[in-house]
């Protein structure tokens, strides 16, 4: 989702600003370097398809449907840094042209959406094909998990940046299952789409596709970038759980210095649900009422959409 | 975000249309960045700010129905922020209702984060409706934006529209074989047709590559230049709201 | 750079191994006009291609001019031998048609003078020069293939090469086609499949087939041949064969009549 204006104070959106302007610089030396004079051309054309590719809507149960957003499927056909570049732009022009995604929190919107999902996507794809070969079968079965990964992943960046920097007080917890939950149910529907458009092209045009042709492993240091990224996203997402009392969340909090820190669960307690002894069990069914505020929102705003169409 | 984007229709009453896109933009991003970046708790700065930024959206928007219209993008996050004076549980309680409380702290995150997305949008829906997209663009590139992504992004803005129609045949011919998208699988169907476009794209990419060095291109870019009308009203609003954010520092 | 072209045992084949032209070679003297025929596949856009050098040579040789085509003269070569592309989408790139029009020239180096003069002289060719600030996806198929040929005219190429430049027009946007390229005044090669466009425009017909040349001669001559159609794939439209031999038989009688009044 893009961030609109107001949600993540100016540090950190300045800070994630410049990683995605230094993210993006990396990405277009690297590309002209192996693209030549076609880069811009090539770029163009599929930053305008990524874009339209971002129509495709596809149900997510409960009635909702979630998008493609096209992170993991693009460096997986374009390469890590071309790939990136595309998304970014898409995400520029949202924001500055379609007024989607407030402009003071553009380095956010680029980071999480392009440049997490990219690099995730990339370091995924490429040790599943290190591990399980390039057969056709087993890139697309890749493909499905580095779609997924990727939009779990950028949720949680964006948990990330909450904690970091977040200017409402509700509970990172809460804000934690609240976004990776739903993220996780669009994230399948994205590695779903990511594999079957895969397939196809695969199986008519293989020479274009970017993981399937045996280059040069040039950019050695992407994969890692993206190892880095994934194991200290991931080790984030796994710390709250691998921690017995829901107490991680709160020195995690701490760490980071946030200050208010009140929990939904407690909210429940004081409205005494008896089932409710193990304040564990209280952080899942906060999540699932944020999931189901979540679906409501998605529902409600899918709807008003739909009816412009 | 899926592409339900409104018209892209320029407000011709505008007298800003004749403005230089640079200015609209440095204006749009300081008024943004202003206002984003302050609370509103600080009073003074903030409705300083707010009043130069509704200023800037009257004098661009045709009426408040254009801009209504176009905020659905942050429908979700407003109907979020409502919920803040229930859930923040800080500061000074005041009771609605019987036992129904809401917070101090809970209000004013629900006001920042209103205020805060409402301006935003109004601020970029008055640069659209005052400027065309291509103008966007190219404002961004005389703002020293690296000239390379100037192209990349009019070259995409060209060709969006010609994939969309492309979508949109490859959906009518699907439709009219009885295409209907209720399930997972039928937007697998979608993603076929997906595929099916970024052949093409890749394709076009080279033709239009070959088409560009069959006219002589060898990678210099030039971009032209236009007339435009500097605003001395857009100068004093940034100014004043770059002063205020100055005074809030001490205040 | 004179606008005469050789080609002379042109080969050429694709990475995955098809043939795709198989020693061509023939010649263009200046402002001559030549139609090029053939089915699809025959190689026609794959030589097409060759002539200003965005294919590379992989066998013979290509002389535009008296030059040889190479790596270093390739720039000069492009300005003389112009290209319109049969899908005007990939031909128009700029956001404007203004700056389609003056990509060209200001690649190849004119002075902003020379390239205001020719903009605007290519536009109004065309007939499109109240357009020069619309945006190409507002115009319609039969104003974007206008646009597409000015943006090749601006730059004063010697020669002219059209590849399928009729297709899918209307017949009022058809005939302003016609009367643009009869305006020309360089050397003009017309790809196409349609046959009474080649026959208005173009006097001599060179024809391929897979890849090599299956004839060279006049228009005239080619579409009275019946044999060599059938091997070219092609036919006369429908009722189009009647007016033609209608004329063939009119000029026949025709001498006739003069023999016998002058006996």
């Amino acid at each position: 989702m893009h961030v609109p204006d107001g949600f993540i104070n100016a540090p950190v959106s300045a800070t994630a600003g410049l990683i995605s302007m230094g993210s993006l610089w990396v990405s277009t030396k690297a590309s002209n370097k192996f693209l030549g004079d076609k880069f811009i051309a090539i770029a163009g054309m599929m930053s305008a398809l990524i874009f339209v590719l971002q129509m495709i809507n596809f149900p997510i149960g409960a009635g909702t449907s979630g998008h493609l957003l096209g992170g993991a499927l693009a460096v997986i056909i374009l390469g890590p840094s071309l790939g990136i570049i595309c998304v970014s732009i898409v995400v520029i022009i949202q924001a500055f042209i379609f007024a989607d995604g407030g402009l003071s929190a553009l380095g956010i919107n680029i980071l999480n959406m392009s440049i997490v999902t990219g690099l995730i996507g990339w370091f995924v794809i490429d040790t599943w094909k290190k591990i399980f070969g390039d057969k056709n079968f087993s890139l697309i079965l890749g493909s499905f998990v580095a779609g997924m990964i990727s939009v779990v992943m950028s949720s949680v960046a964006f948990v990330v940046e909450y904690a970091l920097g977040g200017t409402v007080s509700v509970a990172i917890s809460s804000v934690f299952i609240a976004m990776v939950t739903s993220h996780f149910l669009i994230g399948i529907g994205e590695g779903v789409i990511t594999a079957f458009i895969l397939s196809l092209l695969l199986k008519v045009r293989s020479d274009l596709v970017f993981i399937s042709i045996n280059k040069e492993a040039k950019g050695k240091s992407v994969p890692l970038i993206g190892l880095l990224l994934f194991l200290s996203l991931g080790l984030l997402m796994i710390a709250p759980f691998a921690s017995s009392s829901p107490d991680g969340l709160e020195t995690i909090a701490q760490d980071f210095n946030f200050s208010n820190q009140k929990s939904i669960a407690m909210f429940l307690e004081d409205y005494s649900i008896p089932l409710i002894s193990n304040s564990f069990i209280s952080i899942i069914l906060s999540g699932i009422l944020g999931v189901s505020i979540l679906v409501v929102f998605i529902n409600l705003y899918l709807n008003l959409t739909r009816k412009k169409s | 975000m899926s592409g339900n984007h409104p018209p892209t229709n320029l407000n011709t009453e505008s007298y800003l249309i004749d403005v230089a896109p640079a200015q609209k933009i440095v204006s749009v991003l300081v008024l943004s960045l202003s206002l984003a970046f302050n609370d509103i708790r600080n009073t003074f700065t903030f409705t300083m700010i707010l009043f130069c930024i509704v200023c800037f959206v009257y004098l661009s928007i045709p009426s408040i129905k254009f801009l209504i219209r176009r905020m659905y993008v942050i429908i979700p996050f407003i109907l979020f922020s409502l919920f803040l004076p229930f859930i923040s549980k800080s500061g000074s309680v005041i009771y609605l209702y019987k036992n129904i409380a809401i917070y101090e702290d809970g209000v004013f995150e629900m006001s920042n984060i209103l205020f805060k997305s409402v301006a935003g949008v109004s601020m970029a829906v008055a640069l659209s409706s005052t400027t065309s997209q291509l103008e966007i663009i190219k404002g961004l590139g005389r703002l020293k934006f690296p000239k390379i992504f100037v192209s990349i992004l009019s070259f995409a803005l060209r060709y969006i529209s010609v994939y969309i129609s492309e979508f949109q045949r490859i959906r009518l011919s699907m439709r009219s074989r009885g295409f209907k998208n209720k399930g997972l699988s039928d937007s697998i169907s979608l993603a076929y047709a997906g595929s099916a476009m970024l052949i093409r794209g890749f394709e076009r990419g080279e033709k239009v590559y070959s088409s560009m060095i069959s006219r002589g291109f060898d990678g210099n870019l030039f971009v032209t230049k236009r007339k435009w009308n500097q605003s001395k009203l857009l100068y004093f609003l940034c100014i004043v709201a770059l002063i205020t954010n100055i005074i809030g520092l001490f205040l | 750079m004179k606008g005469s072209l050789s080609i002379n045992n042109l080969s050429f084949s694709y990475p995955d191994g098809t043939n795709a032209l198989d020693s061509l070679s023939f010649k263009v003297v200046e402002k001559e006009r030549v139609a090029i025929l053939g089915p699809n596949g025959a190689g026609k856009t794959t030589m097409v291609m060759h002539l200003n050098g965005i294919n590379d040579i992989q066998s013979g040789t290509i002389s535009i001019g008296n030059e040889k085509i190479n790596t270093a003269n390739l720039k000069e070569i492009r300005k003389n031998v112009g290209i319109v592309f049969q899908d005007p989408d990939q031909q128009l790139f700029m956001p404007s048609v203004y700056e389609d029009v003056i990509f060209g020239p200001r690649n190849f180096g004119f002075t902003e003078e020379e390239i205001k003069k020719n903009s605007k002289k290519a536009l109004v060719q065309v007939g499109m020069y109240s357009h020069k600030d619309k945006a190409p996806h507002h115009l319609s198929l039969g104003q974007k293939r206008k646009v597409a040929i000015a943006t090749v005219l601006a730059s004063n190429p010697k020669i002219v090469i059209f590849d399928e430049p009729s297709s899918n027009l209307d017949p009022s946007s058809r005939r302003e086609l016609i009367d643009i390229i009869k305006s020309l005044d360089a050397t003009v090669l017309l790809a196409t499949h349609d046959i009474p466009l080649a026959l208005e425009l173009c006097p001599r017909t060179i024809v391929l087939k897979e890849g090599s040349l299956l004839c060279d001669m006049e228009t005239n001559e080619f579409l009275q041949n019946d044999l060599l159609m059938r091997e070219a794939r092609v036919e006369l439209p429908f009722g189009f064969e009647l007016h033609h031999k209608l004329h063939h038989i009119t000029n026949e009688a025709a001498d006739a009549v003069q023999h016998k009044h002058s006996d």
